[in-house]
């Protein structure tokens, strides 16, 4: 019973992850139509970045030169702050390229950050990465408490980074994004300085990127290149095209479905033989399930909603009334 | 009155094409000054290279005295130039009050600060620009559409949606291309009264038309382009009689 918490607990901090790289590609493409592939790249920066900055001398083999032995508060926002940077550095001249093109730069940016990780052992301690992060919280919390209190953690974490998009998602400025998206020399000629909206929500995006990036690494305990292949990218994207571009609601409950669909999988039991069909036809089974959504439900499953307008003071519940007339 | 926007020598060449050829003319402030032309004649390029969306060859453009050629987009909106476009221009996905607050310029929402930090300045904005998409919304006649996304309104209710949000942006000099197009024959005289109404509110309109009768009733002034190169300039009735603009619309009498 005790285990089954555990493995729940661990689920739902993977979620939780997963989520918050969801709910960055929705802030990217779902309301500002940015096709950007590359944000497991920016989860790689902030993960790594975290892992220095909380980093003690390097032991044994170990290559790299720089360690910062600072808290995990600090390795947080430095995960954030950094991949911010990364991503404005990354921005300057892509998000000037339009829809495809830009698609294509953030997926050569991804590819060139994980062979950076491997390559700069000086830096990123090459394909050793770095293991035993240190997680917060670690020496006040013991034994199997802290999975369930990481799992909390996560969990909080995601919640405000949700009431922060869902806040920018229904502000004026995400209302600008959605315009931007819908129809862009129409936005410009309304005076919208596009440029600067892309960057904006680009940043913003890639920030929670990190965070998710350094919370991966305390789920993980390690920062590996190997774990920020373009996989991490494209669950995040079908999670958010099967729960439905344009609201946040849709990314998290895309992410939910997704990822709970493939913990599932674990209880098929198996014998070591049937290992690796299983694990490709549950590829085959993710594929076709998203072209089965988008053939029956393109909008996703929690399609975006118009917002209501807003109510003028004075003027109460004047919908129902203007209902009435026109019956 | 004075000119409004002076077009000065504009030449735009498209390799060896010349769109535009020396282009000189004027539109007067408080007029509404109609662009004919046969088709392929660089009424659209002219509206293109006045708004900034493409770069003339040579010559410029002055908006109230004001060089505006080489401005960006944005910078030429916020002067107080809008334009509608001969596709529609419309946010697909919004509903129909999005569509007019979204042009709304330089909002407080707008910046991803004050959504944190000012959301009770922000309400008190939404509310004020609500009000008058309100107004706005009864002079195009699209208040029970309020809540309905742009992409599910006829042909005509999406172009009066399109100018209804130019009001939204207080602009001085309105550009429309083909507002006439997809618009049904019935609703051309509501529309056409609509830009006389805001007219006489003091916005200056510049019109490409295709729809002659439309155009002729509407304007008090036209210009004529062929081939890229002005050539008439008048009253309606003026330009309708010249004959170089009976030939440019039905080719030389043997």
């Amino acid at each position: 019973m005790s285990n089954f918490i555990l493995f729940l607990a661990s689920v739902t901090a993977l979620i939780g992850i997963y989520t918050l790289l969801t709910l960055a590609v929705n802030l990217h493409y779902g309301y500002a139509g940015l096709l950007s592939f590359g944000i497991v790249g920016f989860v790689a920066v902030g993960a790594y970045t975290y892992a220095i900055v909380t980093r003690a001398a390097p032991v044994g083999e170990d290559v790299y030169h720089f360690y910062f032995n600072q808290p995990w508060w600090v390795g947080f926002l430095a995960a954030g702050v950094v991949t911010t940077i990364f991503a404005f550095l990354i921005g300057l001249p892509t998000l000037r390229v339009e829809g495809d093109y830009l698609l294509i730069v953030t997926f050569a940016f991804a590819e060139v950050i994980q062979k950076l990780l491997s390559n700069e052992g000086w830096l990123t301690n090459g394909t050793r990465g770095f293991i035993n992060v240190h997680q917060p919280f670690r020496d006040v919390i013991v034994g199997k408490n802290y999975p369930l209190f990481l799992a909390g953690l996560i969990v909080v974490i995601v919640g405000i980074v949700y009431l922060i998009a869902q806040r920018v998602g229904t502000s004026p400025f995400g209302r600008t994004l959605r315009a931007m998206r819908d129809n862009e020399p129409a936005a410009l000629s309304n005076g919208k300085n596009v440029y600067s909206f892309k960057m904006r929500i680009f940043l913003l995006g890639a920030a929670i990127c990190g965070l998710a990036g350094a919370m991966y690494s305390w789920y993980m305990t390690l920062a590996l290149p190997s774990l920020f292949g373009m996989s991490v990218s494209f669950a995040a994207w079908i999670a958010l095209i099967l729960g439905g571009q344009g609201n946040n609601k849709g990314a998290v409950v895309g992410t939910i479905v997704l990822l709970g669909a493939q913990q599932a999988f674990k209880f098929i039991q198996l014998t070591p033989a049937m290992a690796p069909i299983i694990s490709s036809i549950q590829l085959i089974m993710e594929g076709l399930v998203l072209v089965l959504i988008l053939r029956f439900w393109p909008a996703g499953l929690v399609p975006e909603k118009s917002p209501k307008p807003p109510r003028l003071p004075g003027v109460k519940a004047e919908k129902p009334q203007g209902a009435k007339e026109e019956a | 009155m004075s000119a409004m926007l002076q077009v000065e020598g504009v030449s735009k060449y498209f390799g060896g094409l010349k769109a535009l050829d020396d282009c000189t003319l004027s539109v007067e402030q408080g007029s509404i000054t109609a662009l004919i032309g046969p088709n392929g004649s660089g009424k659209t390029t002219l509206f293109n290279v006045i708004t900034g969306y493409i770069q003339a060859t040579r010559g410029r453009v002055l908006f109230e005295g004001q060089t505006i050629t080489g401005l960006p987009i944005h910078r030429i909106a916020n002067l107080g130039i809008a334009r509608t476009f001969q596709v529609s221009s419309l946010f697909p996905k919004l509903t129909v009050w999005e569509n007019l607050l979204v042009a709304y310029p330089h909002q407080e929402g707008e910046s991803l600060w004050s959504v944190f930090t000012r959301p009770g300045s922000i309400r008190k904005q939404e509310q004020a620009q609500m009000e008058r998409a309100y107004s706005s919304l009864e002079r195009i006649g699209l208040t029970q559409k309020l809540e309905e996304k742009a992409a599910n309104l006829s042909a005509p209710e999406a172009r009066m949606l399109e100018i209804g949000r130019q009001l939204m942006f207080s602009p001085r000099l309105v550009l429309l291309d083909e507002p006439s197009s997809g618009v049904n024959p019935a609703m051309l005289d509501i529309l056409a009264n609509r830009i006389s109404e805001l007219n006489q509110q003091g916005i200056t309109f510049f019109i490409i038309g295709h729809n002659l009768s439309f155009i002729m009733k509407l304007s008090h002034f036209m210009h004529v382009l062929q081939y890229g190169k002005l050539i008439s300039s008048g009253l309606p009735q003026s330009v309708a009689r010249d004959e170089r603009v009976i030939e440019a619309y039905l080719g030389v009498h043997q």
